[in-house]
């Protein structure tokens, strides 16, 4: 995918704010549709609007591809928060109003072919009667109102709208609750993305439109109509089930979807411990807070001899990424084991035992993506891990470039591809644009080079280190330092002593 | 530009499968040729059955709040009998819905049946008991009755119902 649309328009990095901003679709296409349906004749007016309404027929195709395209995007960001494991702690919440969306949006389906009255809404409407019938909660078997007579009960269709109207606002309601622990959550793709799936979605409509199926007729078995695949891909399968297995099935599934947080989450000893702050050297520059990309820090008042405010984690929000211990200059934040401190006795190890002051090109790499090289090796340069590249502080790139490596590659995930959501975009700002903790302006800037690759792109870390190697070779070689120490510049000595 | 070339396509192979998915021809009833459908409502009688308390319900309470009588009040059952093609097919009491079997009587069953001509015998038939509370005239017929041909054709489904008009058992939906 990166190969064909870059990782800035991958849509399967943008896959919950691809289903965000369907869902806005959805409701402005659903909105003028509402205009023209007549709960009286549920059939006739939808035909009405496929066939006379202006527009109509392309509105009502687009509400519904984008129905449909909506069910891919979150099937996808679904697949992807499990795959990258971000779904225990306090990503929880998340991850279950995630599944309440999931839930919504497939009743919401429901209720909508429903309101078109066609076979399809037929077989939907007894099959869920079917399943509702052996609850007891009605007294009467529900199934009957669609098999006694005729015309249903407009009632039965004006629930079925109100459902269908109201559902899609407690999805909204939802979905800020589902990025409500997100610093910055992105909820539009970027334009050319969002424009682009508009763009092919509405050509599919006026091309190749959604025309009538034959309509529901109680007096008849249902003969062969199109289904959506998307919306009643369940049927053929519980079709074949007594409802009670079905009930089960049901339960099971949704069961093991929720308790995935549980399932998930790693053995307490191998869970990384929150971020802490050192208070006594915290100079209460905001950075740490600004830049967590889940609001696990928030600035408090003082409470020593010192005036001011100082930075405090809230445990139970924090995921551990590190990102904190890449934002404060004084290294006084950041989970105990990948602190700024940690960070730079690791790379002070780390140069002697693969003696950097010999080599061409030092590879910074993230565990999460990167082609895979902290776990697989690569074996043309030594390869220095970490948790996630917003973690790196630059005074370790600092260090590695004044240790004499030539220069260093820095391989990480693609911005938006970061495990931790925003690693490599403060990352990058920090090397490049004076981010607060900023690269020093006594490194060489060309000494260091950012290469995005996902996990899957081993390749692309070759082109990037092979890239590197040739403009390197058109700098002059630089002579290794001794005696570094990169605290006397970066840390206040009045703090230190 | 060949990139550019293959992102195009993609997104268009892409957009087109979730277009043909949205229009999966299936057929949601293989199995069957036609059927015969069941399906109404009625009210049936509320009776009252009283009988004298036993000894023991009478122990302990004061005599001036000892009943003559206990009383209970419930809704009668009908009797369902259905042969189609001279066989039994149903042949079951149904009691009113609810917990407490007072509400309304709810008849819905459907029978598969290959296309053709077939023969269905239904009876409805309230049980004896009690005395009634409910103005009879407003009630279901004590004994409903319907014996018919039916003709069907295929994935014809046809209705067998009860007509407040007419107060009896009609075929409604087959052959139209
Ligand atoms: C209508 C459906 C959905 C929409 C619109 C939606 C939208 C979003 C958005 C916009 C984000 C923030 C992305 C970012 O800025 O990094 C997000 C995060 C997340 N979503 Fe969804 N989502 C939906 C369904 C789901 C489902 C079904 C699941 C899983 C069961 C899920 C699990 C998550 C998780 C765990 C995160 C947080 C990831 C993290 O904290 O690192 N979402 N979602
Ligand atoms: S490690 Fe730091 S940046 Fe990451 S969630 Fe915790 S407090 Fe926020
Ligand atoms: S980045 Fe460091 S100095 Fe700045 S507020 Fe956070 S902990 Fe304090």
């Amino acid at each position: 995918m990166n190969a064909l649309y870059t990782w800035r328009f991958n849509p399967l990095y943008h896959s919950g704010a691809v289903t965000q901003m369907l869902m806005v679709v959805l409701m402005v296409t659903g909105v003028y549709l509402i205009f023209f349906y007549r709960i009286s004749a549920p059939y006739e007016s939808v035909d009405r609007i496929t066939n006379q309404v202006w527009f109509g027929r392309w509105i009502r195709s687009f509400h519904r591809y984008a129905s449909d395209a909506a069910v891919v995007s979150i099937a996808f960001h679904m697949l992807r928060v499990f795959v990258q494991d971000r779904t225990w702690g306090p990503r929880t919440l998340a991850w279950i109003s995630g599944l309440t969306l999931l839930f919504v949006t497939f009743v919401c389906g429901w209720t909508g072919y429903v309101m078109v009255w066609d076979v399809q809404a037929m077989v939907l409407a007894v099959e869920g009667a079917r399943f509702l019938d052996v609850l007891p909660i009605f007294s009467e078997p529900i199934g009957r109102t669609f098999v006694t007579s005729g015309a249903l009960p407009s009632a039965f269709f004006f629930l079925n709208l109100f459902l269908h109207v109201a559902l899609p606002l407690t999805i909204f309601v939802v979905i800020w609750i589902h990025v409500s622990r997100i610093a910055r959550p992105r909820l539009f793709p970027p334009k050319k993305l969002t424009w682009s799936i508009i763009g092919l979605l509405v050509g599919m409509s006026v091309i190749w439109p959604i025309l009538m199926g034959p309509e529901a007729d109680v007096f008849r078995i249902a003969e062969k109509a199109p289904f959506d695949v998307f919306y009643s891909f369940w049927l053929p399968i519980t079709k074949l089930m007594p409802a009670g297995l079905g009930w089960l099935a049901v339960i099971g599934l949704s069961t093991l979807l929720l308790l995935v947080p549980l399932l998930t989450r790693p053995a307490a000893v191998e869970i990384p411990k929150p971020s802490t702050v050192n208070e006594a050297l915290c100079d209460a520059c905001r950075q740490c807070y600004i830049d967590c990309p889940y609001e696990a820090i928030a600035m408090i008042d003082r409470e020593d001899s010192k005036r001011g405010q100082v930075a405090h984690v809230h445990p139970e929000l924090c995921v551990s990424c590190g990102i904190c211990s890449a934002s404060c200059a004084p290294m006084s934040v950041g989970p105990p084991l990948q602190n700024g401190r940690v960070q730079l006795a690791g790379v002070k190890e780390f140069i002697n035992e693969e003696n950097v002051a010999e080599q061409k090109v030092v590879i910074v790499a993230c565990g999460n993506g990167a082609g895979g090289i902290v776990a697989n090796g690569f074996p043309e340069a030594p390869v220095l891990g970490v948790e996630c590249a917003g973690s790196i502080h630059t005074s370790v790139l600092e260090y590695l470039v004044r240790a004499g490596a030539q220069g260093v590659l820095v391989a990480v995930c693609p911005p938006h591809d970061c495990w931790s959501r925003e690693g490599p975009q403060w990352m990058s700002e920090r090397i490049y644009n004076d981010r607060e903790a900023e690269l020093q302006p006594r490194v060489d800037k060309r000494r260091i080079r950012v290469a995005y690759a996902s996990a899957a792109e081993l390749p692309v870390v070759y082109r990037e280190y092979q890239n590197y190697l040739a403009d390197l070779d058109k700098l002059d070689a630089k002579e290794p330092e001794r005696n570094i120490d990169i605290s006397d510049v970066c840390i206040p000595q009045e703090i230190e002593a | 530009m060949m990139r550019s070339l293959m992102a195009g396509v993609v997104a268009l192979v892409l957009t087109a499968g979730i277009g043909g998915l949205s229009r999966w021809e299936w057929e949601a009833d293989k199995t069957s040729n036609a059927a015969i459908r069941l399906a109404w409502r009625t009210r049936s009688a509320r009776v009252q059955e009283c009988r004298p308390p036993t000894a023991e319900e009478l122990s302990g309470v004061p005599t001036h709040m000892q009943q003559r009588e206990i009383c209970e009040g419930r809704v009668l059952a009908y009797r369902l009998r259905v042969s189609l093609d001279s066989q039994v097919v149903v042949d079951e009491d149904i009691h009113g819905a609810g917990a407490r079997e007072d509400r309304p009587i709810v008849v819905f069953r459907e029978f598969e049946v290959a296309e053709g001509t077939h023969t269905v015998e239904v009876s409805f038939e309230r049980e004896d008991g009690g005395e009634m509370l409910t103005d009879n005239l407003a009630l279901t017929p004590a004994t409903l009755e319907l014996s018919t041909r039916l003709e069907l054709n295929k994935k014809e489904i046809a209705l067998i119902t009860y007509d407040t008009e007419t107060r009896s058992l009609v075929v409604q939906g087959y052959g139209m």
